[in-house]
């Protein structure tokens, strides 16, 4: 229960955090004041502006929606994708099962970041392309997820008699399988969030992501790279924004798969 | 084993064919024609005829797939178009660099992780344990070029006790060579270290609590017996599949902490491909390190064979 509190007080922080950037009165993220160019901390910026007088605090609360959107969309895309596939896969089987998963094996050969890399090199850099691209990568882990509860599924007593009752296919995939995957797939939903927040900021940290001058946490390090000797506080705080939203996404992941699975309760 | 052996072998193969032919063919997809993007907007239609002719370009698909994969076989992998030099002999360059930051941090990430998961699961429920527990938790949600970022100002910028980035030979000066790599490797490894940990310290609890592991201090083995000769030995098999899977991740990550400290390694070679389009490049880059990893894979699946004969004989 202490990992499903914690998780959710901390993506509530995020999640303020990022709505405030567009309700309440804050500086402009994309306004360039020169004159207060690389200033430290202080009450009016007070995580300090960046190379071109912009207040940091403002951009990374911005920034939070891009990671908040990207752990949305590449955790939609995934699960779009890879469930429907596993279902199929893990409930049909035969063929179908053996050619989707080889083709999935050879999906996950890759690693994942060099995939996202080349999938943003073929559709061109961007934010909405970087989530599309992690979205994609990660949908094998759906589509193994969702065969695996499949199979285990068909064979339970309350899914035999569906089928015994005569009972459709689809009819025992809408009534019997997806009610009880679900918590599964929320678990591997949250644990993908966390995996999309990272791969967002490193996508956009070399350039492929979110592009400037809009605000994105990854982007906002590699311009800190830049300006490390004078201006060491650029670096510090969006790494931790990055940082607090994965571990929410994690502590959620756990507590939600305790709270699932009672004999893990209590054990690391 | 041999037949064990021999069978990973082939799934291996199918999957590296699958993977040739899944890199091939997203990389058809990129809009714009290659010999264009080469030679510019104002080139006569001769011009770009001739080098579509010698890039290969007016045959279809299938065909060109046939011919890439073919010339893989043998070592060829092509010729950028931006560098214009063999793909191959670009890898061979960068390769040691990789190849030396993926191994430090492995060995970074073992020696932290080794004492950390044993420390914590025989001292389990301890302060010590919540402790590593917690510190491993943190390592998992940082962002490795974060890491980077923040041993660069600390050790770099205020301690001035190493290189901010670049690398220098090991044939030209080892000691500087060790001293380039320490930072990268130390943020790549970090984050496999927390990995590790955790598994190792759960898959020792989970060995500790059996059976045996009563009998032996029961029959009053020393207790440095029986975790190191008895349980360690038992709980280093999933530990050793999980080290498996984070090679590939070493690999990945090499890409962004390359940039950070401006390596010049393979994840670098393959970014400024990336930026200026150079198909074979890319498709080469891709094939290349897909297939360490898989290769790599399949080694760590063979030890953990040997060191486990229930999985030979399944």
């Amino acid at each position: 229960m202490r990992s499903l509190v914690l998780g959710a007080i901390l993506l509530g922080v995020v999640i303020l955090g990022s709505a405030s950037s567009w309700i309440l009165p804050l500086p402009d993220p994309l306004a360039m004041e020169v004159t207060e160019r690389l200033s430290p901390p202080s009450w009016r910026h007070p995580f300090g502006t960046d190379q071109y007088g912009r207040d940091l605090l403002s951009r990374i609360l911005r920034g939070g929606t891009v990671a908040l959107g990207a752990s949305v969309v590449s955790v939609g895309i995934a699960s779009l994708i890879g469930i429907p596939i596993g279902f199929a896969a893990g409930l049909i089987g035969g063929i179908l099962d053996e050619v989707t998963m080889r083709l999935m094996d050879a999906l996950q050969a890759f690693p994942s970041i060099l995939l996202a890399i080349t999938i943003v090199a073929i559709m061109g850099p961007g934010p909405l392309n970087a989530m599309v691209a992690i979205g994609l990568v990660n949908g094998p882990v759906f589509a193994r997820l969702a065969r695996s509860v499949a199979l285990s599924l068909k064979g339970r007593d309350f899914v035999l008699a569906a089928e015994a009752l005569g009972a459709s296919r689809l009819r025992i995939l809408r009534y019997h399988i997806l009610p009880n995957s679900l918590s599964y797939i929320l678990v591997q939903a949250s644990i993908g969030a966390s995996t999309a927040v990272l791969a967002e900021a490193s996508l956009s940290y070399i350039g492929l992501g979110t592009q400037p001058p809009n605000p994105s946490w990854g982007r906002m390090l590699e311009e800190a790279r830049l300006f490390l000797d004078v201006a060491p506080w650029m670096a510090i705080f969006p790494g931790f924004a990055i940082f607090l939203t994965v571990l929410g996404f994690n502590f959620l992941g756990d507590g939600l798969r305790d709270l699932m699975d009672p004999w893990r309760r209590g054990r690391g | 084993m041999l037949k064990f052996i021999v069978r990973r072998i082939i799934s291996l193969l199918i999957i590296l064919w699958l993977v040739s032919f899944l890199t091939f063919l997203l990389l058809q997809v990129i809009p714009g024609d290659p010999a264009q993007l080469i030679l510019g907007i104002e080139a006569s239609p001769e011009a770009l005829g001739s080098l579509r002719a010698r890039l290969g370009l007016d045959k279809p698909w299938p065909l060109r797939y046939l011919h890439w994969l073919a010339g893989m076989m043998r070592g060829d992998m092509g010729i950028s178009i931006r560098l214009e030099r063999p793909v191959s002999s670009l890898i061979a360059e960068r390769l040691p660099v990789t190849l030396s930051l993926a191994v430090m941090a492995m060995l970074i990430a073992l020696i932290i992780a080794f004492p950390a998961g044993i420390l914590s699961a025989v001292k389990w429920n301890s302060p010590l344990d919540y402790f590593i527990l917690f510190a491993s938790q943190v390592g998992i949600a940082i962002p490795s070029f974060w890491i980077g970022i923040l041993l660069i100002l600390t050790f770099s910028l205020y301690l001035r006790l190493l290189p901010t980035g670049g690398f220098i030979s090991w044939g030209k000066n080892p000691l500087e060579a060790l001293r380039h790599l320490l930072l990268p490797a130390t943020s790549l490894g970090l984050v496999t270290a927390a990995f590790l940990t955790r598994m190792l310290r759960s898959s020792m609890l989970e060995v500790l609590s059996q059976a045996y592991i009563t009998m032996a201090r029961a029959k009053g083995l020393a207790k440095f017996q029986v975790i190191f000769r008895h349980a360690l030995k038992n709980a280093l098999i999933p530990v050793a599949t999980l080290a498996g899977v984070q090679i590939g991740f070493l690999m990945g990550g090499s890409i962004v902490i390359e940039q950070v400290f401006a390596l010049p390694g393979l994840g670098r070679l393959l970014l400024s491909a990336v930026y200026t389009r150079d198909i074979p490049l890319i498709q080469g880059l891709v094939m290349f390190m897909t297939t360490m990893v898989v290769a790599s894979n399949l080694l760590v699946d063979i030890l953990y064979a040997y060191l486990d004969p229930r999985i030979r004989f399944e």
